[in-house]
């Protein structure tokens, strides 16, 4: 995954600062899409995901005055586009109530499907930081560093949360995840 | 099991709802520009403009490059939540039509539990079935008899004299108290049958065209339009049902008595009254107009037309408020979603859709019963008028209208292929792969398969013009 910490980043950062919206909008372009799909992970609905990372977007905008010259961007970013998942959860949590779940599917070709669908309906059930630390791992491949750091967990306290979460999902617990 | 194979099982699940997108996102860019100088275009301060300019200059920097996929519904009337009749438990059982290899095609009923409650044989075959707009029966023709079916259980009702001829129009009353039969034999006559006491009545209909027929009721179910186009002058009938009584209350024929329509250059019509009964809105597959007709005057109210590259092949989705017209283009010829706002009479252009890898598009499942300039079998609209549905590939495809956004994707991974709404609009019935029926709540809970006997060729439905 792209990140921009490179001179020409940090470069783009102060001339976006500026208000130079083309730089705004180099910034961000390589973080769109893994940005969307982190928040497919979170909001499971590409649709309502699309609306989160637009705003996202706006709302990086306006806080461009807190990224610091020479700090990353993705995890800013992304911190801004959980919380927007977050709030968008509780405005349209009813538009995910929506999102199906074929539990008494007969045996057939589709059971595959049926269990990924069970999948999907376990980690909607899960509270938002728990899910948050799965997809942000498992779904986005953050470092573990990164997923500490967008939880606001310890890094040790993120791999307890994955291996709980995990339990819930009745997934086996990866066996690394509490070395 | 290690972090990886967990990993493979949470990407495998969120992948298949995950839909790459890109440009979209990049139009998220512009119109955050566009929001910028919307909110900010008030503020005097030198900084304040500043981000104005820069949030134009990005519009114009994106927009000559980047299709702003929600341009075409700017502007466009909201729906109104229409009023649910059809809460009967008869109204919420889906009546398939099953193309049988050892028999006549005949129809089967499932109900909400996803029990199969009757089959009617009929030798008519399904396409002579019709659904009363109430949707509590189904009525069978024959030759001297029109035999009346409960879609609750299937079973015989009643029965109720016809006129001899062949039937070239149908119609039931939105309230559910007449069907009207338009009879061609050596001339032609309105039949109305009374379906509580099963009385009849009719009048006779002179008309020079010998080709479309369509028969329009209004939405309070007290007068009923006969128009006929094709083979002859556009004419139009006016009939009124007052104590219980039919009568031609005025007549038009094109070109006569200073009386000019809009018409259709093939017999493939189909139509809608609208606006309390005041205009009618007729969509001819030969050549794609849409045309007006003001029912009070009995005069042509102008046309438009929508710009398909096949009209023939073309699905007209009436929205049940009565305000919007989706014309969706068979995908082979572009597969646009053409929009029409029938309050100002205008085309308000192709409405983005959402991408779907289903060959054929996302209204494929449309169009068996569009085939041939017909009308599609089933409208996938909710009864409320507010969603529309669409069987995909990969599941249900649940959208708002008037745009189009989608809202929701039930049944993902699911191939399904048509959709159809029970009365109440609580239970989604769709046909899928294998000769199974799908039978789930509005939100896709509960879902449950039926195994059908044999392949469904679809849906018998109310909303059938």
């Amino acid at each position: 995954m792209m990140e921009p910490l490179t001179l020409a980043g940090t470069e783009l950062i102060g001339r976006a600062r500026r208000g130079e919206v083309k730089a705004f909008e180099d910034l961000m372009a390589p973080l769109l899409a893994p940005a969307h799909r982190l928040a497919v992970g979170l909001l499971q609905d590409p649709q309502l995901a699309e609306d989160a990372v637009q705003e996202s977007c706006l709302r990086a905008w306006r806080r461009l005055g807190q990224l610091r010259s020479g700090n990353p961007v993705r995890p800013w970013f992304f911190a801004i586009v959980v919380n927007q998942c977050r709030d968008q959860q509780r405005g349209h949590w009813w538009r995910l109530q929506r999102v199906h779940d074929p539990l008494r599917w007969s045996e057939g070709p589709e059971d595959e499907a049926v269990r990924r669908a069970d999948l999907r309906a376990a980690l909607r059930r899960l509270n938002f930081r728990d899910r948050q630390v799965v997809v942000l791992r498992l779904y986005a491949d953050l470092p573990w560093a990164e997923v500490a750091s967008l939880t606001r967990l310890t890094e040790a306290g993120a791999r307890t949360r994955m291996y709980r979460a995990l339990q819930k999902l009745r997934l086996p617990e990866p066996e690394e995840v509490l070395t | 099991m290690n972090e990886d194979t967990a990993a493979l099982k949470v990407k495998a699940a969120l992948d298949e709802i995950y839909q790459p997108v890109g440009s979209p996102l990049q139009n998220a860019i512009a119109q955050i520009g566009q929001r910028r100088s919307h909110r900010w275009s008030f503020a005097g301060s030198t900084a304040v403009a500043f981000v104005v300019l820069g949030a134009v200059a990005l519009v114009a920097t994106l927009g000559p490059h980047i299709p702003d996929r929600r341009a075409g519904i700017t502007g466009l009337p909201g729906a109104t939540p229409q009023p649910i009749s059809r809460t009967t438990s008869a109204a919420q059982v889906a009546w398939l039509s099953i193309q049988s290899q050892a028999s006549q095609p005949y129809v089967i009923g499932v109900d909400p539990s996803g029990n199969v409650v009757g089959r009617i044989d009929s030798s008519s075959g399904p396409s002579g079935l019709r659904r009363s707009a109430d949707g509590s029966q189904l009525f069978v023709p024959g030759g001297e008899n029109i035999t009346a079916y409960s879609a609750l259980t299937g079973k015989v009702q009643r029965s109720y004299s016809r006129l001899p001829g062949d039937i070239v129009a149908t119609a039931f009353s939105p309230d559910g108290h007449w069907l009207a039969l338009l009879i061609s034999s050596r001339s032609r006559s309105l039949q109305l049958i009374d379906l509580i006491t099963g009385g009849s009545q009719s009048v006779p209909v002179s008309s020079a065209g010998r080709g479309g027929s369509l028969a329009m009721f209004t939405p309070d179910s007290s007068r009923l339009f006969l128009l006929e186009d094709w083979g002859g002058p556009l004419s139009i009938y006016a009939l009124t049902l007052t104590g219980g009584r039919v009568h031609v209350t005025a007549s038009a024929v094109d070109g006569l008595s200073g009386h000019h329509f809009s018409r259709c250059n093939g017999p493939a019509a189909t139509g809608k009254v609208i606006a309390n009964g005041a205009t009618a809105v007729v969509f001819c597959h030969s050549d794609g107009v849409v045309s007006f007709i003001d029912l009070l005057k009995l005069e042509g109210a102008g046309s438009v037309r929508a710009h398909q590259r096949s009209p023939f092949w073309l699905a007209p989705i009436f929205t049940p408020d009565g305000r919007l017209l989706y014309l969706h283009q068979l995908p082979a010829f572009g597969d646009t979603m053409q929009l029409l706002d029938l309050s100002s009479r205008r085309l308000q252009g192709p409405v983005p859709l959402p991408a779907d890898p289903t060959p054929g598009g996302l209204f494929a499942s449309l169009l068996t019963g569009a085939y041939a300039g017909g009308v599609a079998s089933t409208v996938p609209i909710a009864p409320d008028g507010l969603t529309m549905y669409s069987a995909v590939s990969s599941g249900i495809v649940v959208m708002r209208i008037p745009d189009l956004k989608v809202v929701a994707r039930l049944a993902p991974g699911m191939q399904c292929d048509e959709v159809w709404v029970s009365g109440d609009g609580h239970t989604l019935y769709v046909t899928s792969a294998n000769s199974r029926l799908l039978v789930m709540r509005e939100d896709g809970s509960d879902l449950h398969t039926v195994s059908l006997p044999e392949p469904s060729n679809g849906f018998l439905t109310s909303e059938r013009a």
